[in-house]
């Protein structure tokens, strides 16, 4: 029944006009893989369970989250292979998880991949191909095909492919127990071709509700080095050559001017400027010429014109997590989920209020101070001076002016729609009111003040849970917006909400106490065109854009859809108070930024996100949330991402990929072994200190299930970091690989000139090995746990290990191995370039040579 | 939601009655998918299988409930076992796809005249875990006859779901 199709040895396919390499006659063997990224995976169904053939399991699968068009499973081949065919292993009964419809892509073997093809067989030639201004946590993936990267933009019925993507395979499994084996495309333009990368996409499910499940995996091909070698090798002449057709033919199509295009293009002194000008004299000295040592001053160059400080500044940051660790005696605060939290930026000081704790709300107000730890300012309970009742889902604003942290909102069980008919109906009258207090805390003195014994009555918001409220210092007003009213006064067009709706955005003038109505939602406002502009929500984002004298609203949920987008409200620039405009007139305050950031590389349409907001930078930075998979109908996903909006330039970047957990399942935090993670949650707080340039995220609900009670909440206090490439450590980094490669040529027996075009002499090994202890040990960071691993490694280049070396056998590679034949002039050069496009990454985007290549943009014919 | 099984008037009125004084004092449980942990529903009640339960046989446990459970979808055609007559469908979960219940989509004569509690939806024992649903107080334990008409209920979960999330 589970017969394990043995593919059949590779049956040579006739190629009319064989250009050498053919596709190769051995038999294939099975290529080991790792799967290295995926769009999604629920329960406990991870990816990685493909790897592995268990049919009578029904864990031992990769299952999506979501059956929308975007699912995917990225697998590495462990070495660049020729991949001959795929075998789909299935569980022992029919599923309606099974791929009714997919298809497979293939990343070939790029000519222009950094890695050396002497260097397929090992992986230590090179300390690092890692980007020198990427951080270590940085996600090092092959670029996705263009159609999965943006699913809604091209849909993915178009057949092009971004990136050098090419399908190999489209097909169907059946609904039975039996493996199928499956043989892809291997050849373009009758050369085969090594892949690097193969990506499964699911299409559809046998049954259309579910989502997709991958049970086993295996692919077979040729992986033996020297195959693949010369396939790589006769694949790069043939996209190089490709390449150099169309460009021939964009130039003469271009301009008459551009003939000879290629001769010209190479010496266009007054073309306009291609790169830097160091750059050039970069290629020139360390490629043609290894000239290390002017090199290293080429670069310190770049440092002191501030070249590499820009690089810099447009990389992407990168999210350290630091755990704060309880002193044994010192006070905590207790587990809980839907509290608040300020930082005073003056002090640092971080406020945490109220919240739940899986069984009632809380009252208590706690300090935790950098150095001293928590404190409690008040434990909360009914005894002595009046003070805001236990609650969760309210908001906390802290106003340095006036030392005071505001308190609005809570959310009441028994005030919601459904509990509260349900005691309507059993002639129970709902325990608590209905009244929205408003409160004050003096931080100088201490002590609660209550402000409003009830804001509706006073032209304000009514009692709202899951709302927003800001500060905005200029105005000395309260920015309150959204969140769901439990007033039982009936709604009315200017002023009150209703039960159950969604109430509008309010201002707080704090010197004079006074509320006003800035914008309310327009009956039946989902279906109105003011409705795509600023509507009312729960469970959204919002902060203050100080330069540009806006909010911006960040998704949330409306009714049972999870809201996207990102809305700005325009706030008086004088610094006045914003006044009210009708509902359903147009208002020229509002401008939708974006109808849905995950489009623009922001987050997935979800809630619970949490914001902050680092003026100096300009900087809006989203933790974790409720985000639902696109097209997905599950009760959505919790996960710990980290983004970062840049309130300028508008761009959104992923700067954290924590693993995300299914609502109600085990999934938890990220392991990488060497730092800790903090795990998923949602309703957690996120506040910012600018005076330590640090993120605090306080507690939160795990969710459910893996072993966790519906009761469970978390208590534990991290502080995040964006950590960003210092200009001086990406200097010495590239000097460290300048050095590392200098150490390499001595270790190949290559030499350096004396000066550019004079013949190099050989190396004594003990004067490379001298020089590794020197001048390449003073580059490196030996607290760096990942550099020094590199460090030490490179002593064994002496011996030959991953590369010819000074003191091996002629020839013989140090694993006893003879794949490795002595470098060529062609190996030195190729790994100087490979150094080079390293060094390249120091140069802001506009002075170098582009990232992508042509060779990967060209259509390619695939032989059907 | 699915459409009601179709039923003639007969078989109506049967499945109407008040629900039977021993199944009134039942707990309300939430049953949720053994594999994936997902909410299958909030409706659920420990039960015997009808057509096991003659005498001599095997007692089969399982949960039933009232309405198409939100968790699960039906799949594939009707079909019927060697206990009865009834016409049965099979429906997997919506979180992992495992087949976790199935729908009397037409109750037999023999079924009907039996005990009943009026319960098309079955889940089985072996494939979803159970936990006993509280009351509005959150300290009581919900009985069925305090568990609102399936048609109310259902409105409530969104309020319900939310105030999860939010804390």
């Amino acid at each position: 029944m589970f017969a394990n199709i043995k593919p059949a040895a590779a049956a040579p396919r006739a190629t009319p006009h064989a250009i050498q390499p053919a596709t190769p006659h051995s038999a294939t063997s099975q290529l080991p893989y790792s799967v290295v990224a995926w769009s999604s995976y629920s329960a406990n169904y991870h990816p990685r369970n493909i790897a592995v053939s268990c049919p009578t399991d029904q864990a031992s699968r990769w299952s999506s989250a979501a059956h929308n068009q975007s699912q995917y499973l990225l697998l590495k081949l462990n070495r660049p292979a020729i991949v001959d065919s795929i075998t789909f292993g299935k569980y022992h009964k029919p599923h309606v998880c099974n791929l009714k419809e997919f298809r497979v892509l293939g990343l070939p073997l790029s000519p222009h991949s950094p890695l050396s093809l002497n260097s397929l067989s090992s992986s230590t030639l090179s300390p690092s191909s890692a980007s020198l201004l990427s951080l270590p946590s940085a996600p090092s993936l092959p670029p996705m095909p263009s159609s999965l990267a943006a699913p809604a933009s091209g849909g993915l019925a178009a057949q092009g492919m971004g990136g050098g993507w090419m399908e190999i395979l489209r097909g169907g499994l059946r609904n039975d127990s039996e493996d199928e084996c499956f043989r892809v495309r291997r050849e373009a333009g009758s050369v085969p071709f090594p892949l690097t990368h193969i990506l499964i996409h699911p299409l559809a499910a046998h049954s259309p509700s579910f989502n997709f499940s991958v049970w086993h995996v295996a692919a077979q091909g040729w992986d033996e080095p020297g195959i693949v070698e010369r396939a790589g090798r006769a694949w790069g002449e043939h996209l190089h050559r490709t390449t150099l057709l169309h460009l021939l033919k964009h130039l003469r199509t271009t301009s008459p001017v551009h003939l000879p295009p290629l001769q010209l293009l190479q010496s266009l002194p007054s073309s306009p400027q291609l790169e830097h000008p160091l750059l050039t004299t970069l290629h020139t000295t360390l490629v043609m010429h290894g000239g290390f040592a002017p090199a290293q001053h080429l670069l310190r160059r770049a440092l002191e014109a501030g070249i590499i400080a820009r690089a810099c500044a447009a990389a992407p940051p990168v999210a350290r997590w630091t755990r704060v660790v309880p002193t044994p005696q010192g006070p905590w605060p207790g587990p809980r989920g839907g509290h608040q939290m300020a930082v005073d930026g003056a002090s640092g000081d971080v406020y945490v209020h109220g919240g739940y704790d899986g069984e009632r709300e809380l009252g208590d107000l706690w300090r935790w101070r950098a150095g001293e730890g928590w404190r409690c300012l008040d434990g909360g309970g009914s005894r002595g001076s009046p003070r805001p009742s236990p609650r969760a889902c309210h908001k906390l604003v802290l106003d340095p002016a006036s030392r005071s942290l505001f308190v609005l909102g809570r959310y009441v069980e028994a005030l919601c729609e459904g509990n509260a008919q349900r005691d309507r109906d059993r002639g129970e009258v709902p325990e608590t009111g209905d009244e929205s207090d408003f409160w004050r805390w003096d931080m100088d003195k201490g002590g609660w003040e209550r402000l409003s014994a009830d804001t509706e009555a006073e032209g304000g918001p009514s009692l709202v849970y899951d709302h927003q409220m800001v500060l905005d210092p200029p105005s000395r007003s309260l920015y309150v917006f959204g969140g769901r009213s439990q007033s039982s006064r009936p709604a009315s067009p200017n002023g009150s909400h209703g039960r159950e709706a969604y109430s509008g955005l309010y201002a707080y003038h704090i010197p004079s106490r006074r509320w006003t109505l800035v914008a309310k939602d327009p009956p039946g406002a989902d279906e109105t065109p003011a409705a795509l502009g600023l509507r009312s929500r729960i469970g959204h984002s919002m902060v203050l854009d100080s330069a540009g004298r806006r909010l911006l609203v960040l998704a949330g949920q409306r009714e049972r859809q999870y809201l996207g987008d990102l809305v700005a409200f325009t706030l008086p620039a004088a610094g006045g108070v914003a006044g009210f405009v009708a509902p359903g007139q147009p208002d020229p305050r509002v401008e939708v930024l974006s109808r849905d950031t995950a489009m623009e590389g922001g987050p997935e349409p979800g809630f619970t996100q949490r914001a902050a907001v680092d003026e100096g930078r300009g900087e809006v930075v989203v933790v974790g949330g409720i985000a639902r998979e696109r097209g997905g109908d599950g009760p959505g996903v919790v996960r710990n991402d980290v983004w970062v909006y840049g309130m300028t330039d508008g761009r959104w970047r992923k700067v954290y990929s924590g693993d995300g957990a299914g609502w109600g399942t085990g999934g938890g935090g990220r392991d990488d072994g060497e730092e800790e993670h903090p795990q998923p949650r949602f309703a957690g707080q996120v506040g910012y200190d600018e005076g330590r340039d640090v993120y605090y995220m306080f507690g939160g609900n795990p969710g459910e299930g893996g072993g966790r009670t519906v009761r469970e909440r978390l208590d534990d206090l991290w502080e995040m970091m964006l950590v960003r490439p210092d200009p001086s450590t990406v200097l010495r980094r590239a000097l460290f690989a300048i050095r590392a490669q200098q150490f390499r040529e001595m270790c190949w027996g290559v030499g350096t000139p004396a000066s550019p075009g004079v013949p190099a002499t050989p190396v004594e090994p003990l004067m490379a090995l001298s020089y590794l202890r020197r001048e390449v040990a003073e580059c490196v960071d030996h607290t760096d746990k990942r550099e020094e691993r590199e460090f030490r490694e490179m002593a064994g280049w002496l011996f030959g290990a991953g590369s010819c070396g000074a003191f091996g056998a002629g020839g013989m590679a140090g694993d006893g191995s003879a794949l490795n034949p002595a470098p060529t002039p062609d190996d030195v050069f190729r790994s100087r370039t490979q150094l080079f496009q390293r060094l390249a990454e120091v140069f802001p985007e506009d002075m170098r040579e582009p990232r992508t290549n042509l060779t990967e943009m060209v259509p390619v014919e695939i032989q059907r | 939601m699915l459409p009601p099984p179709s039923l003639g008037p007969e078989l109506h009125d049967a499945l109407d009655r008040v629900l039977h004084p021993q199944f009134r004092c039942k707990a309300v449980c939430e049953l949720r998918c053994k594999h994936c942990a997902r909410m299958m529903c909030q409706r659920g009640m420990k039960a015997i299988l009808l057509a096991s339960s003659k005498p001599g046989e095997l007692r089969v446990e399982l949960f039933s409930t009232d309405s198409p459970p939100p968790g699960a979808e039906l799949f594939g055609d009707d079909y019927t076992t060697a206990s009865c007559r009834c016409l049965i469908r099979d429906a997997a979960c919506l979180g992992c796809g495992n087949t976790v219940a199935y729908n009397v989509t037409k109750p037999c004569a023999t079924c009907l005249q039996a005990c009943n509690n009026g319960h098309l939806w079955v889940l089985h024992a072996d494939s979803v875990s159970s936990t006993d649903r509280l009351d509005t107080s959150g300290r009581k334990i919900l009985r069925w006859a305090d568990l609102p008409p399936a048609e109310t209920d259902g409105d409530m979960a969104g309020v319900h779901e939310y105030s999860l999330f939010c804390r």
